[in-house]
């Protein structure tokens, strides 16, 4: 999977928090072209981000 | 006249389409944002998948051409769609929107008042063998800083992240809240009943995950709330929301007197924590009955284009004998497209009579 990463060295630093979907994908040439459609820079998040971020609120009370 | 008609329009694989019964929306769950669309368009996006821009404006009278170009236009322009070949427009599968995850409980709620005698290192270890990462701690009693430390030094494991809901307190200052950040796995700080000038005054701590409200938290009453800040728009959501309830699957909660629930705004308890585990809890089939009632299974909600994104509530429901009746806090009418204040909803009184809100 790693020959088609397509990000620039300089944004390793962020963690892609789409790279499970690139995992799932089972990358082959082809849909390689999806990854470089969606590597715009607000796919990435930094890990503060992320954890604001958390995936469903916990509880809504405020 | 439309550029590239002899192209397919093909949606990005995470800009997803969910239809509603007034409008529809494309959810782009990567970059966290909705775009909603007539029914129209949903219905020209869905059917006409692998057609290239002419051949469905073909489908349809010419005076309808402008319009399709339109949309088409929006579309691209905020990047929901893109152009491409007929050859290469099947080297986009969908996304798998399947489901899972390493933990057997993904988040927790603790409710703590100034009666809660919860052994919050027994708690911890617990959560930990179910790997449990995201733990909300809410106090309802004013408590002082050297306290909180304390309950956090008995949680500090080094996969959770401690979400901490708390009074605002005069004494607290600038840097004894931003150390608290820093306390073993806090992750985020939220203060309520904050005065309006102190929110302005602590704006700059947002950047260590340090947020003030006026809004109290009187206490687990106050949950529930449907609407727009607590949408989430990301994958695992999106997707655990299509096979599972959006809020209490892999949930666990400890009031305030130490019962074990499903949310600490649920009558049910299926034991205390000072004499029961949440292993032995989570084996009872009937703690899981809720765990799988997506929104497609729900009243109303069935029909709501924000299904998906949006958060359920099971505590509080518009008919409280029915598990599958709407939230009671959510102000969205998906048969008129519009929102409204819940609470003044004169179809909803006797639910809020019900409850005592």
């Amino acid at each position: 999977m790693m020959e088609y990463y397509p990000f620039k060295k300089k944004e390793l630093k962020y963690l892609p928090i789409n790279y499970r979907f690139f995992e799932r994908l089972k990358l082959d040439k082809k849909s390689a072209v999806i990854m470089k459609m969606v590597s715009a820079d607000n796919v990435f998040m930094t890990k503060e981000k992320l954890v604001d971020n958390f995936y469903k609120p916990i509880s809504r009370c405020l | 006249m439309f550029v590239g008609e002899e192209k397919i329009l093909k949606l990005f694989a995470n800009c997803i389409l969910v239809k509603g019964k007034r409008r529809s929306i494309i959810c782009d769950i990567f970059r966290a944002r909705y775009q909603p669309i007539p029914n129209a368009l949903f219905f020209i996006l869905k059917k006409y998948p692998n057609y290239s821009v002419a051949e469905i404006k073909d489908r349809f009278s010419s005076e309808n051409s402008d319009t399709i170009d339109e949309y088409f236009n929006l579309l691209i322009d905020q990047e929901y769609v893109f152009l491409t070949t007929r050859e290469e427009a099947t080297a986009f599968p969908e996304l798998d929107l399947s489901y899972d995850s390493p933990s057997t409980i993904t988040n927790c709620i603790i409710d703590i008042d100034r009666y809660s005698t919860h052994d919050f290192r027994k708690i911890s270890n617990e959560l930990s063998l179910l790997h449990t990462y995201h733990i909300q701690l809410r106090f309802f009693s004013e408590i002082m800083l050297d306290a909180i430390t304390q309950i956090v030094s008995e949680m500090d494991k080094a996969e959770f992240n401690l979400h901490l809901i708390l009074p605002y307190h005069p004494s607290y200052t600038k840097q004894a809240t931003e150390k608290l950040s820093t306390v073993g796995t806090v992750s985020s700080v939220k203060f309520y009943n904050t005065p309006s000038k102190m929110i302005n005054k602590y704006k700059e701590l947002r950047k260590f995950n340090i947020e003030f409200f006026e809004a109290n938290v009187a206490n687990e009453k106050c949950c529930g709330k449907i609407g727009l800040p607590y949408f989430r728009m990301n994958m695992e959501h999106f997707a655990e929301s299509q096979h599972h309830n959006s809020c209490l699957n892999r949930k666990i909660s400890i009031d305030k007197l130490g019962n074990i629930k499903n949310c600490p705004s649920m009558k049910t308890s299926y034991g205390n924590i000072a004499n029961s585990t949440l292993t032995a809890v989570l084996k009872r089939k009937e703690f899981k009955r809720y765990w799988n009632v997506t929104k497609d299974k729900i009243k109303v909600c069935q029909d709501c284009e924000f299904r998906y994104i949006c958060t359920d509530c099971r505590a509080y429901t518009e008919e409280p004998s029915d598990m599958y009746s709407k939230p009671l806090k959510c102000g969205y009418n998906p048969y008129s497209g519009q929102w409204e204040e819940w609470s003044i909803n004169p179809l909803k009184t006797k639910a809020i009579k019900y409850y005592d809100f």
